[in-house]
């Protein structure tokens, strides 16, 4: 068994920081062990992201079997196809690439099954904690507003913020999930932004108004 | 427009992202001093936070127990021998468990190879294990394949050591919920008294007791085979269940709500217009007792309700109340007048 240790850098970031101890292994070498056949290498990968596919697979419905199966499906492959699959640039985004291509075509035999599932938005955007706390009644409600006009923007753009700013893919990398050009992500992604910073900035020149205007 | 250039610069700023997601002591310090430097900045910093801060998405995880499950099932779907896993700590003292473990597996292993050329030797009748929950007690049994059973009170279930090599064979008496693992090759089936329910790898809770009349399938997700002596075999889906009739020996094919039936796994007791014979045989099971009806009691009324986490005598004072009758809890006994 292989003992390696690496310096973790806090800031440099991994969501996983807080459940590790000082033996962490990085992407790239749990990947490297795993080709070799390290079956701690592959629990270790199993417990980094099974909440972050879980999920992603949760974004798309609510169906836990089929997550769980489409899950179950991609580690056992993951297991008996290592070494046949080469080097991975980003564990991260190779997991939910294949994750996404096993469980789309799933989702759309059951869905052809039953009809259940239509309710459900996907990927919808919600008040972050930190937002929730503000609890001025004009700021909320016009939280409200910015919310539900974020949630009718096309469901791809939607999944696309999810992934570039929630599980800090790169633009390149969203390309490759949705099989287009990366500029193209970019841009899809831009307009996004820039509704959110139009009516950011309005929202904060309103408060300023009011704030003067009652203190006069 | 520079300062719209400086707010996408930070929106796009991996650090900043993690600085606004999990701001952490070291974090704040950082771009507080980062301000310091670019007091010009501030506003964009603000803006920028902002922004991030609206894109923000539900986090739904697993509970520990179902990613314990899940790689359970994953480790039985890797065919291949898969090295037995032990769990690493940075103690310095590491190496002196490692060395113990390795040990007791290397023990545990010429134990096993004993055992199986004994059997094979003699060909005995496969090893049975049996589980018996007395009246009031629960318990989550783990089979080799990956399969979990929840096993309610006052029910017993029998299933070989070892599965043999074409299939899976357990037998039930009394209540349980089953989510099997997943084997194309090796069906599953559960054995209650004439009911046979054959799967593949689905979840799906089979209420057999001895004294009940009625055998009830209830299927969670998956397809399930019900198999009831000289009649078809029925087919059900998710939400589906098959109810045999054992005095009239008839099968009914229903839907049904999977939230009721599957609530006794999370300790809820769930009645929906049930009657008083369900409800006494409920209660009995759940918390071993006995009801004693005193002579010219009638109850006619249905009872519709949810309990959770609570003693017999609370859920006994809701329904006394809408079911109109009066108890006295005496030991094991229930007094009913």
């Amino acid at each position: 068994m292989k003992m390696k240790t690496t310096l973790f850098n806090n800031i440099s970031g991994d969501e996983n920081s807080d459940q590790l101890n000082n033996n962490i292994l990085s992407d790239e070498e749990l990947w490297t062990d795993l080709q070799g056949g390290s079956s701690i290498a592959f629990h270790q990968i199993y417990q980094r992201y099974v909440q972050v596919l879980f999920n992603y697979g949760k974004k798309f419905t609510n169906q836990r079997e089929l997550i769980e199966d489409c899950m179950q499906e991609l580690f056992t492959g993951l297991w008996k196809y290592r070494e046949k699959l080469g080097s991975v640039k980003n564990l991260k985004s190779y997991l939910l690439i294949s994750f996404r291509r096993k469980l789309i075509p799933e989702l759309q035999k059951a869905n052809r099954l039953t009809e259940i599932n239509k309710k459900n938005v996907r990927f919808e955007i919600v008040f972050s904690p930190e937002r929730t706390k503000i609890n001025e009644e004009r700021q909320l409600e016009q939280n409200q507003n910015l919310l539900n006009q974020l949630n009718s923007l096309p469901e791809r753009q939607r999944e696309a913020l999810y992934l570039r700013y929630y599980e800090g893919l790169s633009c390149q990398e969203i390309a490759e999930i949705f099989e287009m050009n990366p500029q193209s992500v970019y841009n899809l992604l831009n307009r996004a932004i820039n509704l959110l910073k139009k009516r950011l900035l309005i929202s904060i020149l309103i408060l300023f108004y009011i704030f003067f205007h009652l203190s006069e | 427009m520079n300062k719209e250039k400086h707010v996408d610069q930070l929106i796009e700023h991996p650090q900043f992202q993690q600085w606004v997601k999990n701001p952490d002591s070291q974090s704040d310090k950082y771009w507080e001093e980062w301000m310091g430097d670019n007091p010009e900045r501030v506003e964009a910093v603000d803006l920028a936070k902002k922004v991030l801060l609206s894109i923000s998405f539900k986090e739904e995880n697993m509970v520990e127990r179902e990613v314990d499950v899940l790689w359970n099932k994953i480790k039985v779907g890797v065919q291949e021998p898969y090295p037995v896993h032990v769990k690493t700590s940075s103690n310095p003292l590491w190496w002196k468990y490692a060395a113990a473990i390795t040990a007791i597996l290397v023990c545990a292993f010429a134990y096993l190879v004993f055992i199986q050329n004994e059997k094979e030797e003699n060909k005995t009748a496969v090893v049975y294990l049996e589980k018996t929950n007395q009246l009031g007690q629960k318990a989550t049994i783990f089979l080799g394949d990956g399969t979990v059973i929840k096993l309610n009170s006052g029910s017993t279930l029998k299933y070989p050591k070892v599965f043999n090599n074409d299939e899976r064979v357990v037998y039930l008496e009394g209540e349980a919920f089953f989510e099997v693992a997943k084997n194309p090759k090796k069906p599953f089936t559960v054995i209650s008294g004439k009911i046979r329910t054959k799967v593949l790898g689905t979840s799906f809770n089979v209420r057999a007791y001895p004294e009940d009349n009625k055998v009830q399938v209830a299927v969670l997700s998956g397809k399930v085979g019900v198999k009831v002596p000289s009649k078809e075999s029925l087919v059900l889906l998710p939400n589906e269940s098959a109810i045999y009739n054992k005095s009239e020996s008839e099968v009914k094919h229903a839907k049904v709500d999977m939230e009721k039936e599957l609530a006794w796994k999370d300790n809820i007791i769930y009645f929906k217009n049930a009657d008083f014979e369900e409800i006494r045989n409920v209660l009995e099971r759940w918390y071993g007792v006995n009801f004693l009806l005193k002579k010219d009691v009638k109850i006619e009324y249905d009872f519709t309700g949810k309990f959770e986490n609570r003693s017999l005598e609370s859920v006994l004072e809701g329904i006394s109340f809408s079911l109109d009758f009066q108890f006295e809890i005496d030991k094991d006994t229930v007094v009913i007048f």
